[in-house]
């Protein structure tokens, strides 16, 4: 069943219906929320994180300063990922050691296993940024446990922020948070400043061991991560949006993707 | 913008990047401010509750699961709870709950040929006129572009009971639509 001519034309009126949003009210009200979202310190990384976390992200923040929150954001194959390594590894040289050394490094894993969930999710990642991430969540969760000793539940948590992944990843970051115990080698390869007491030979597992990503799968290609800074990002939702909606018992009733060309 | 695209700017506001944010917000600036003006009693109104949309979807996107609803269903999720809380603060009418009917399988042609032949200021008015639930996927459907499914999981309703509420929205504005031209010719 398809639409009727009465349907497309009540329904290009119903577009047409639409209220614009004017430039300036678009331009004014960004200005708000933009300055409103800047007011609030760091909300959603380190929102619902544990005190002990919150200890290791003020940490990062006094040590790490600016720059690192400029990259905080960074994956593995961006402009500005070594820029967030180099800051850890700046806060964990200037670490005393403690509880909030031992904070700061499971941390570590911690971002190392979500970086893992986002390349993988994202599916623009290289297998080689995947594999080599792997690689140092290995070596993030050897460093932790080389200072102190790491419970189940920590491990537990380390693999959950990589989110939801495919059965692949999971076993590989499995893999990687698995620890022979407190007393297994630590390596330094993951800070670059180390901690003092890993020695250099727990990367002896090359990253296809720790489980490199099926591509037949997941797709990670090799395109490289787009930038989206240079997006104008302006919508071209117009006021004649919405001009084939579906009406009621017509047959892309669920549907009306090409009304805007915009998001979907 | 393109699925992927969006996937991506939505992993880096989760993280905390404000850039990332602020292209989200101009992705939906606009349908945000398309839905929520119908329910607002002024423009003014409308660019506010489009501003509180915005900070509480940045308040909460670091809990946002993208494998839970699309991003657009949740995102007209707050802003139909922020437009509702506006429109309570105004009080202009009680918001009523609809009893449905079966869903006929079409609307008459003579009621969409009223419709389409109505001028955007009519129907603006009309719309301003139905239920709040009718309205409410009017305005997500012909406004803010979302699908039946995205629409209902907006309104946390089923597919099934938007597509009668569209269908009596449909049938009910062009009522009024007649009868307001009926009105004028008196």
């Amino acid at each position: 069943m398809t639409m009727t001519d009465d349907e497309r034309n009540a329904s290009q009126a119903l577009g047409r219906a639409r209220e614009t949003m004017p430039a300036d009210v678009h331009a004014r009200v960004r200005n708000r929320v933009m300055t409103g979202v800047r007011a609030q310190a760091r909300p959603p990384f380190f929102a619902a994180q544990s005190r002990r976390i919150a200890a290791a992200a003020t940490a990062f923040t006094m040590l790490g300063g600016g720059v690192a929150y400029a990259a905080d954001a960074a994956l593995p194959g961006d402009a500005l990922y070594p820029v967030k390594r180099a800051a850890e590894s700046a806060v964990v040289a200037l670490l005393p050691a403690g509880e909030l050394e031992n904070a700061v490094l499971v941390r570590l894993a911690e971002r190392r296993a979500e970086e893992i969930g986002e390349l993988v999710r994202q599916q623009e990642a290289t297998a080689v940024d995947i594999s080599a991430t792997l690689l140092q969540l290995r070596n993030s969760v050897e460093n932790a446990a080389a200072v102190s000793a790491l419970e189940e539940q920590e491990l537990v948590r380390i693999r959950n922020e990589a989110g939801e992944v495919p059965e692949w990843a999971r076993d590989a970051i499995e893999q990687a948070t698995t620890v022979a115990g407190p007393s297994g080698a630590g390596s330094d390869a993951d800070s670059g400043t180390g901690t003092g007491t890993g020695t250099g030979t727990g990367a002896s597992e090359s990253p296809g061991a720790t489980g490199s990503p099926d591509s037949s799968e997941s797709g990670p290609d090799t395109s490289g991560s787009g930038d989206d800074s240079t997006d104008t990002g302006g919508s071209d939702a117009g006021p004649g949006a919405g001009s084939d909606a579906g009406l009621p018992g017509s047959t892309d009733g669920s549907q009306n993707t090409s009304n805007t060309g915009g998001t979907k | 913008m393109t699925d992927k695209r969006l996937a991506r700017l939505i992993g880096r506001a989760r993280r905390g990047d404000v850039a990332a944010f602020g292209r989200l917000y101009d992705e939906y600036a606009d349908r945000v401010y398309a839905f929520v003006r119908f329910r607002t009693g002024s423009a003014h109104d409308a660019e506010d509750v489009t501003a509180t949309v915005f900070l509480k979807a940045w308040e909460s996107i670091g809990s946002y699961n993208e494998r839970g609803v699309p991003f657009s269903a949740w995102l007209f999720r707050i802003a139909r709870n922020a437009a509702i809380d506006e429109y309570r603060k105004s009080e202009h009418r009680p918001v009523p709950m609809e009893e449905l009917p079966p869903a006929e399988e079409r609307v008459d042609s003579p009621e969409l040929r009223v419709i389409a032949n109505a001028d955007a200021g009519r129907l603006r008015a009309a719309v301003a006129g139905l239920t709040a639930d009718q309205g409410a996927v009017i305005a997500l459907r012909y406004w803010s572009d979302l699908s039946t499914k995205e629409t209902a999981t907006a309104l946390g309703k089923n597919e099934n009971t938007v597509k009668q509420l569209q269908h009596r929205a449909i049938k009910s504005l062009a009522r009024m639509l007649e009868e307001g031209e009926t009105n004028d010719h008196d």
